[in-house]
This record gives C-alpha cells, structure tokens and sequence, in this order.
C-alpha cells in the first residue's frame, strides 16, 4: 500500500523543560551559577522541595517572595532535603518518616 | 536585574524550532533583549487560518518573576483580546504565570486561545456577546479581519514586485516604513 501524505498540521504540544541538570527558572545548568550570584557552588546552592523539584537557591527565594508556590507544579512549596538515590515513586514518597523533610515554612508569605 | 544568559537562551530556543510551531520571534533592535516581536500562525480550521498575527513583547526588568508584557500588533476579532487595543485575558500572562513558562510557551497558549476563546472571561465584550450569541457572525467577521489585517501578502508588494524588488528586500522594507509604500520604495531606491 502506498500513502499519499498530502497534508497535515500539527498540533501544539509542549512539555515542561526537562532538561535534567537545568533550574527551571534560570535554565542554567545546577552545578552552574545561578544569576547574580557570585560563583557556582556554595553561592549556587541547590534546594529540592517537597514536589521533588529543584532550583538554585537563589532563584526559588526570589520566586517565593511573589507566590508561595512550586513554579514547575504549582503545588504549595516547601523545602524538603536532597531525594535519596533509590528512585522514589509516589507511594515510598508517601511512606517516608516525616522527619526526611524539614518542616521550616518555605517563606514568609502565604499565596498572593 | 532581567536573566538575560535565560533571555539569550529563550530566543535561541524559539529560533530553533521555528519552521514547525508556526512561532517566530524577534529582537526589535539587536542592541536591546528586552523588546521582542512574535508571529504566530492563525491556527488552521479556525477564522484565524491563513492570517500571521504579530505580537509585541516587552520583557519587564524582573522577568522571569514577572510575566511578560504580550499585545496583538495585528488586529483580531477574538472575544479575549481587545479589537482596540489587542490587549490580552489570559491568565498565564497575569497572575497564572510561573518562571517555569517562557516566551515560547506563552506564544503557544497564545496560539491555543485562538483555537478556543474563552468568552466567559472577555477582554472584550462586543465580540465575547457575538461569539456567544450569533456564532455565523463571529466567525465572518474574524475571518474578514484575518483577510484585512493579518493576511501575509502586504498592501503595495505586489507593485514593489513588478518594479523588480527582491521579495524579501521589499517586504523588509515595507514593514520598516510601516507599509507606506512610497517611503518602502525611496528606501529599496536608496539601498540599490
Ligand atoms: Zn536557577
Ligand atoms: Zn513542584
């Protein structure tokens, strides 16, 4: 059989960045340096939130400071400690001891 | 302070897959990274079909914390964007955004509403009643508009054209003399 492909269009579709190794709000590399800061590492840190997304420091600080929110999911944001190697599905997230994430408030201000 | 190393990277981004997503973006003048010109391609099955509808972008000192500033250039008939002043309703360009999205993912939404207004949540009124009340009407008088004001072939081209202008020279020229003919064709004499 032989197919004609006389026209056809294509639909928008996106994805969120998933570049691995990139902040989703800069898009510089983690181990980079974040903007405004003065060198990578220890002036770059890296922070996970509960969602298991990440961003430098710095970046989600000065996010937070308009919504206290994960930019990538939206979800309510709150700092949690790097994941542990094994991967985590939902289910091991949900069974972990409370005591992997620190419980200090994310930042000052509630959802604006 | 802008990102810029992230607005370098976003106008590299758009520029690379420009030919598929029916989105183009530009700097207005090279000198300045914060002020950019989008083209979005009507959606097709839609009255926006066969139209280019160019948007201005204005990335304000805190972006990405902040939303870009986007407006139709191009007028449109669309029930969430201002036949007037083409200023948007769209909630990821207000307090919906996140520094997640980009210009590029922005453009997309763009392209998005234009196949599914919203008219629940005008910008403007007149055409969210038509587009909810007498559909016919709506969809003529959006595709009148793409015919008029979006439709890629310029007013005067075609004269530039026989004169013996390159397309891409001509064209240039006129959306630098915005579309005044006479001034389009002093420039191209001036450049030969
Ligand atoms: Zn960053
Ligand atoms: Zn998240």
């Amino acid at each position: 059989m032989k197919i004609e492909v006389k026209n056809w269009h294509a639909v928008a579709s996106w994805t969120w960045t998933t570049e691995d190794d990139v902040c989703g709000i800069c898009h510089m590399p983690l181990d980079g340096c974040a903007p405004g800061a003065p060198g990578p590492g220890d002036d770059s840190t890296v922070v996970w939130g509960r969602c298991t997304h990440y961003f430098h420091l710095m970046c989600i600080n000065t996010w937070l400071h308009n919504k206290n929110t994960c930019p990538i999911c939206r979800r309510k944001w709150e700092f949690a400690s790097a994941p542990k190697p094994a991967p985590a599905t939902p289910g091991v997230v949900r069974n972990r001891q409370p005591a992997d994430f620190p419980t200090e408030e994310a930042a000052e201000s509630p959802d604006a | 302070m802008a990102d810029i190393n992230r607005i370098k990277k976003e106008l590299k981004d758009c520029a690379k897959d420009s030919e598929t997503s029916g989105l183009e973006v530009k700097l207005v003048d090279e000198a300045n990274l914060l002020h950019w010109k989008g083209a979005i391609k009507g959606p097709i099955g839609t009255p926006y079909e066969g139209g280019i509808f160019r948007i201005d972008i204005v990335l304000p000192s805190d972006y990405p914390f902040v939303p870009p500033k986007m407006k139709y250039d191009t007028k449109i008939w669309h029930p969430n964007i201002s036949s007037e002043s083409g200023a948007i309703c769209l909630d990821i360009l207000k307090n919906e955004w996140s520094p997640a999205l980009t210009v590029r993912t922005a453009l997309i939404s763009l392209q998005a509403l234009m196949s599914a207004p919203e008219p629940d949540d005008p910008q403007d009124a007149v055409v969210a009643k038509q587009y909810k009340e007498s559909h016919d009407e709506y969809c003529a008088t959006a595709k009148f508009w793409t015919e008029t004001y979006a439709s890629p072939k310029m007013p005067g081209l075609d004269m530039l054209l026989s004169m013996g202008f390159g397309e891409e020279k001509a064209k240039a020229a006129l959306l630098k003399c915005d579309m005044n003919v006479d001034a389009a064709m002093e420039a191209l004499l001036s450049e030969a």
